[in-house]
C-alpha cells in the first residue's frame, strides 16, 4: 500500500521532535554542569579558597572592562581552561571508545588496542629519564615523545595489519590488527617497565604525576596543542557521524550498499587514537570512560552512531568535569588525588547497574 | 531493465572454476529461483552477479552495461543484496537499519533527508513490518528480521533484488511470509533472484528456475520445465518426485515429495 504524504510527515515530525527533546536535554544538562563546575565555591566549606568565586567570572564575560593582570581574571581563565580541558578530554575518551567499538563490532574494544596508552606511557617515562625532575617543565619535548611514539605505533600496526591481510585483501583484518596492536603494546609496556624501574624515587613520583594527570598543564603551548589536536580529531568524526555506522558492516555488506568503508575506517581509527592520546597526555591515563560510557549510551539512546557520538561526547565530558571537581575539592582538603580513581569509583557501580538493567530486560 | 549472464564462469581460480557456462536473461518482474546441491556454486554465482568477485570469463550485464564497469554506488542503485544471515553488532532500531539502505546515496558528511525517510517508511510498509519500526532488531523474530533485511534492500530503490537463501533457518510460518513478500515485490515489477534448498519455492513463486548440477551444465527455464523428477534426482542424487495437486480453491499446483525406500 502506498503511504500518504501526510502520514509520513506526521511520523517524521514526531521522530524529529523526540530527537530535538533528547538533544535539548543533553545540551542543557551539559551547560548546567559546566557552569556548576566553573562556579562551584570551594570556600563554601570554610576552607581557604584557592579558586575563583562566582562573581569573578564577570571578568571572563567582560574582558575589556576588567584588569587582565588581576588575580580574579587570571584565576577565572585558569579555571575555564581546566574545566574545558576536562570536558573535552572526557568527551574525547568516550567518543574514541565509541568509534573503536563500532569499527571492531565489539563493546570491549578501545583505542588502547592500537597502542595509545602504551605510547603515552613510554613517552612519559622517556621524558622523565631524559630530563629527570625537570620533565614537568619540558612540556614540548614530552608532547613530541608521547605523540611521536603513539603515531609510530599506529603506523606500524596499520602496516603490519595490511601485510598480514595478504595481497588479495585490501583491508586489514580486524583480528590481525587487534593481535598486532596487543603485541606491540606488550612490547612497549615491557620497555616502559624497564625504564621505570631504573628511575630514582623522586623521578618516579614525577612520572606518576604525568601518567595520573595530577598536574594538568595549562600553559599556552599546552592549551594550543591540546585544542588543535582535539579539533583535528573530533571535527571529522562529528561531520561523518552518520556515515560511521558503516564501520560495523561486513565488507560484502558494505559493498552491496554502495559504500567504500576502508578509507572511512582508517580516518576514524586515526582520529580515535589521536583524541584519546591527547586526553591521556593532558588528563592522565583513564581507560574506563572509553569502555563504559559508549556502552551505557547505546543502552539509553540506541546504537545509531549519529546519536552515540553526541551523547557519548557530552556524557563523557560531564563525568570528567564532575570527577575533576571532586578531585580538586579533595585537593583543597589537603590530599592530592588523581582524577583516575574517582572516575573508576563512579563508573564501576554505574556499569554494574546498566548491566543488571539490561539483563532484567533480556529476561 | 534486462539482466544478462553470457557464458559466465565463476570461481577463485581460473584453472578450477566453481561454476561455468551460465547463460540466463531476466527482466523486470521476473523471479529467478536458483536451485542446486550444497557446494555447487550458488553463492559464488551471486557474488559474481554483485561484482564482489569478478567472473573468470563471460559477461554479466545490466541493460547492456557490464557490472564490472559500474561503480560500487551505481551498482547499488541497480541491485540490492539480502544476505543469508545478518547479525548486527549493536542493538539498532528497525527504522535505523532500514535507513542504512540509503547510506550509499549520501555523501560522506551527509545525513538522511526527508526524502530518504519517505523511501524507508514505504519500504517498511511494502514488506508489512512498519508497526515494528521503533523495535530493537534483537527483539523481533527471525522472519521479521528477514523481512527487515528485504526492507533495507528495498530502501536502496534497486531494480534487482538478490537474495541468498532468504528462508534459511525460518520456521514454516515465517517462510510463507517471506515467499509471499517475494511474490508481491515481483508483481510490483522488481526483478528478484534468490537461491533456495527447497525446490517447492520455485513453484510457490512461479519462478524461472536455474538448476545447478555438480558435473553437468545448468538447466534454465520455467519452473515446470526445470523442476522435474529427472532433473531433481540428477541434481540431488536422491529419489524425489514432483506431485501435481489440486488446492481447495480449484487451482492446480505442484509439490515436491521424496520417495522413502525404508
Amino acid at each position: 500500500m502506498k503511504l500518504q504524504n501526510e502520514e509520513i510527515r506526521l511520523t517524521w515530525q514526531s521522530d524529529k521532535r523526540k530527537e530535538r527533546q533528547n538533544l535539548t536535554l543533553l545540551f542543557g544538562g551539559t551547560i548546567l554542569v559546566f557552569l556548576f563546575c566553573m562556579c562551584f565555591k570551594f570556600d563554601a566549606f570554610r576552607y581557604e579558597s584557592k579558586f575563583v568565586p562566582v562573581d569573578n567570572f564577570k571578568s571572563l564575560l567582560l574582558p575589556h572592562l576588567s584588569d587582565k593582570g588581576s588575580i580574579e581574571y587570571l584565576g577565572a581563565v585558569a579555571r575555564l581552561r581546566v574545566t574545558l580541558v576536562s570536558f573535552i578530554s572526557g568527551g574525547a575518551l568516550a567518543l574514541g571508545g565509541a568509534i573503536f567499538q563500532t569499527a571492531y563490532r565489539n563493546p570491549m574494544a578501545s583505542p588502547n588496542i592500537l597502542g595509545a596508552t602504551s605510547g603515552v606511557s613510554l613517552g612519559n617515562v622517556l621524558a622523565v629519564s631524559m630530563f629527570s625532575l625537570s620533565a614537568l617543565q619540558h612540556i614540548e619535548l614530552r608532547y613530541i615523545l608521547c605523540y611521536g611514539i603513539t603515531f609510530i605505533c599506529l603506523i606500524v600496526v596499520f602496516l603490519l595489519g595490511k601485510l598480514a591481510g595478504g595481497k588479495k585483501s585490501k583491508n586489514s583484518s580486524v583480528l590481525e590488527m587487534v593481535m598486532i596492536g596487543s603485541i606491540i603494546s606488550q612490547g612497549l609496556g615491557t620497555f616502559t617497565m624497564y625504564l621505570m624501574y631504573n628511575l630514582e624515587e623522586e623521578e618516579r613520583l614525577v612520572y606518576q604525576q604525568l601518567t595520573l594527570g595530577i598536574n594538568m598543564q595549562s600553559s599556552f603551548v599546552s592549551m594550543a596543542l591540546f585544542f588543535s589536536v582535539m579539533a583535528i580529531s573530533i571535527i571529522p568524526v562529528v561531520i561523518m557521524r552518520y556515515r560511521l555506522n558503516s564501520l560495523g558492516f561486513e565488507s560484502e555488506e558494505a559493498q552491496s550498499l554502495g559504500l567504500y568503508t576502508s578509507a572511512t575506517r582508517t580516518v576514524a581509527q586515526f582520529c580515535g587514537v589521536l583524541m584519546v592520546t591527547a586526553s591521556m597526555i593532558h588528563c592522565g591515563q583513564i581507560g574506563m570512560i572509553s569502555l563504559v560510557i559508549p556502552y551505557a549510551v547505546r543502552n539509553i539512546v540506541g546504537a545509531d552512531f549519529k546519536k552515540v557520538c553526541v551523547f557519548s561526547f557530552c556524557l563523557g565530558g560531564i563525568l570528567m568535569m564532575l570527577c575533576r571537581l571532586v578531585s580538586t575539592l579533595i585537593g583543597v582538603l589537603g590530599e592530592a588525588i588523581s582524577v583516575i580513581p574517582i572516575v573508576n569509583i563512579v563508573l564501576m557501580p554505574a556499569f554494574a547497574i546498566v548491566l543488571a538493567k539490561r539483563n532484567r530486560e533480556v529476561i | 531493465m534486462k539482466l544478462e549472464l553470457r557464458d559466465v564462469s565463476c570461481g577463485y581460480d581460473k584453472a578450477k572454476p566453481v561454476i561455468k557456462d551460465i547463460n540466463l536473461t531476466l527482466k523486470d518482474g521476473d523471479v529467478c529461483c536458483i536451485l542446486g546441491p550444497n557446494g555447487v556454486g550458488k553463492t559464488t554465482l551471486f557474488k559474481s552477479i554483485l561484482n564482489l568477485i569478478p567472473p573468470l570469463s563471460g559477461q554479466i550485464c545490466i541493460d547492456g552495461k557490464s557490472v564490472s564497469s559500474l561503480s560500487r554506488r551505481n551498482l547499488s542503485d541497480q541491485m540490492a543484496y539480502v544476505a543469508q544471515a545478518h547479525i548486527p553488532a549493536f542493538p539498532y532500531q528497525v527504522r535505523e537499519i532500514v535507513m542504512m539502505g540509503r547510506m550509499g546515496k549520501l555523501h560522506l558528511a551527509g545525513q538522511p533527508t526527508r526524502r530518504d525517510y519517505e523511501v524507508c517508511e514505504q519500504a517498511l510498509e511494502d514488506v508489512g513490518i512498519r508497526h515494528l519500526r521503533d523495535k530493537v532488531y534483537t527483539e523481533i523474530s527471525g522472519g521479521e528480521r528477514q523481512l527487515l533485511m528485504i526492507a533495507r534492500a528495498l530502501a536502496q530503490s534497486p531494480r534487482i533484488l538478490v537474495m541468498d537463501e532468504p528462508t534459511a533457518n525460518l520456521d514454516y510460518g515465517n517462510m510463507v511470509i517471506v515467499i509471499e513478500c517475494i511474490r508481491i515485490l515481483a508483481e510490483k515489477g522488481l526483478c528478484i533472484i534468490f537461491t533456495s534448498h527447497t525446490p517447492d519455492h520455485a513453484f510457490m513463486t512461479k519462478a524461472k528456475t536455474a538448476l545447478l548440477f555438480r558435473n553437468e551444465p545448468m538447466v534454465f527455464g520455467t519452473c515446470d520445465e526445470v523442476v522435474t523428477n529427472r532433473n531433481l534426482q540428477n541434481a540431488y542424487k536422491t529419489d524425489i518426485q514432483v506431485l501435481e495437486i489440486m488446492t481447495p480453491d480449484g487451482e492446480t499446483t505442484k509439490v515436491i515429495h521424496p520417495r522413502f525406500h525404508r
